[in-house]
């Protein structure tokens, strides 16, 4: 047995441990090879070190299944469509005008910045007090025929709000629908007028009322004249992917379907069959997505049918998007 | 060398992947994201242990990169970038959440004192009590590595969990290889001492 002294076993005990992850150079694990062979005290290190190393690696957290990636990936997707409608907001003018205000106040005269946020808060105090003092003359009323509704619904200061509908069952087809634009207004009109559109539309994507909701998408649907109006189905979109109402988005779906398939209805209904939590409607868009055969095909729609086959809750999902899968994919 | 230039060829597509993400290119995003996320995920584990956690911490990480994107400059690697967020997400993760109870090494409740003084034993998977022997026994060790300070667990737990070189950990540290080195002994130190009656 060879004596050592501590301050070289310190060396070699380092040396052991970096041995043991494999980051010795070659020289230094000869080395540490050749002493090892008559150092009793080494050779006991290395059992010490070696058996910490089983402990340690039989008590390893477990491994992340393919599952939990899927699952992770799948979260994540939804996460960043919901943060870029966060970004669209945060790149808007009035993001970069509050910006502008900031870099003026402290790169350009940094050392006034209080005194210059102030007058700025001043200015635009009364440049918004101004404005609410002469706006009497352009305050809407009630619109009545021959009144100028047109005129009210195309200014783009109109805030509508509060949509309802006074008369849907008239057999021409015309809809009356009452609405606030600061004060109520009534409007009548066939369903494929451009204000009775622009309301509906209004009211698909933001009335806070589920059943005016839907009655809105219906009405979009009842129609045969709209098949070109990109502005309604953006919004029939918007709402199938996050109308908070499952009926709602149902009925947006039912509208999307008498549309022209193309790759924005494509991947809305890819978008429902990942993320949609109602199971009717994710077989709504399985079998919608499988209509269309083939040519649709491709790494985005092959990630959510494998994501589905795994991970979804509902086995005839999970069955038919293995079936959807293999048929798409099949040369 | 191979590994240098093999290095290099991963950093170049990254680089290509970054711009195209950069330009609205989701697809570039997606496989990014793809090329590293495994990785991460199991970082995540390795640190907290626990998988739902883990799952938050991928999705604070890729949120985090994705935001931050526009802004990288390519001062470092992208994969030694995002290790380094792994990393900062996992310490601050335990510190915010604060719902994990560690149970102390010493005075461990309902632990007796002989099994203390003679040590305890990972069982072999075919015992009945197995299962959860081993398992309380995974939790002292996991709280044992929680006792280490952020900086000689985050350099156990990527060295000895996770396999990362001392010279990558040193990056992501933004530190010196010596200065990993020395940790990586003294958290090795410490954990033997904290664990020593606990046998395969």
């Amino acid at each position: 047995m060879n004596k050592h002294t501590d301050r070289s076993h310190a060396k070699w005990e380092e040396w052991l441990e970096l041995s043991q992850y494999g980051e010795l150079s070659d020289a230094d694990q000869r080395a540490l090879d050749s002493h090892l062979e008559d150092c009793d005290q080494c050779q006991a290190y290395r059992a010490e070190l070696d058996q910490f190393r089983m402990v340690m690696d039989q008590a390893a957290p477990a491994r992340p299944g393919e599952t939990d990636l899927l699952d992770a990936r799948a979260n994540l997707w939804s996460n960043l469509t919901l943060g870029r409608a966060e970004n669209r907001f945060s790149n808007g003018w009035m993001s970069r005008f509050v910006d502008g205000l900031q870099g003026l106040t402290t790169s350009v005269f940094p050392q006034y910045r209080t005194v210059l946020g102030g007058a700025l808060l001043l200015i635009i105090g009364l440049a918004g007090g101004y404005y609410l003092a002469f706006q009497g003359d352009r305050t809407l009323g009630f619109a009545a025929p021959g009144m100028g509704q047109t005129d009210l619904l195309t200014n783009d200061d109109v805030a509508i709000s509060n949509v309802r509908f006074v008369d849907s069952d008239v057999p021409d087809g015309t809809l009356g629908l009452r609405f606030e634009a600061v004060r109520p207004v009534q409007i009548m009109g066939p369903v494929d007028d451009p204000e009775i559109q622009r309301v509906l539309t209004f009211a698909v994507l933001n009335e806070q009322n589920p059943g005016v909701r839907l009655r809105a998408v219906n009405a979009v649907s009842a129609s045969e004249r709209l098949h070109s109006d990109h502005e309604i189905r953006d919004a029939l979109i918007t709402a199938l992917k996050t109308d908070s109402n499952a009926g709602v988005r149902g009925e947006a779906f039912n509208a999307l379907s008498r549309y022209p398939f193309d790759e924005e209805i494509r991947d809305a209904m890819i978008y429902a069959l990942m993320f949609d939590d109602n199971a009717a409607l994710r077989i709504s868009a399985i079998n919608r997505l499988q209509e269309q055969g083939p040519a649709l095909f491709d790494e985005n729609l092959e990630r959510v049918l494998r994501t589905r086959m795994v991970l979804d809750e509902n086995a005839y999902i999970r069955t038919k998007a293995r079936t959807v899968l293999s048929n798409l994919s099949a040369p | 060398m191979e590994i240098d230039s093999a290095r290099d060829r991963t950093d170049l597509e990254d680089r290509r992947l970054i711009l195209k993400a950069r330009g609205g290119d989701v697809r570039a995003l997606e496989e990014l994201v793809y090329r590293y996320d495994e990785k991460v995920l199991s970082m995540a584990m390795s640190f907290v242990g626990d998988m739902d956690d883990a799952k938050d911490i991928y999705q604070e990480v890729f949120m985090r990169v994705h935001k931050a994107l526009p802004k990288f400059e390519f001062r470092s690697r992208f994969s030694t970038y995002l290790y380094r967020i792994v990393t900062n997400a996992c310490l601050t993760h335990r510190a915010r959440s604060g719902k994990r109870s560690f149970v102390p090494i010493e005075d461990e409740p309902g632990d007796d004192q002989d099994s203390t003084k003679h040590g305890v034993t990972l069982l072999s998977p075919d015992r009945p009590d197995a299962a959860v022997i081993n398992h309380e026994i995974a939790s002292r060790i996991r709280a044992a590595v929680n006792t280490l300070s952020p900086r000689l667990r985050t350099v156990f737990v990527l060295r000895h969990h996770e396999g990362f070189k001392l010279r990558e950990i040193a990056r992501i540290m933004e530190c010196a290889e010596g200065t990993v080195k020395k940790y990586l002994f003294d958290a090795t130190r410490r954990l033997r001492i904290q664990l020593e009656d606990i046998r395969t």
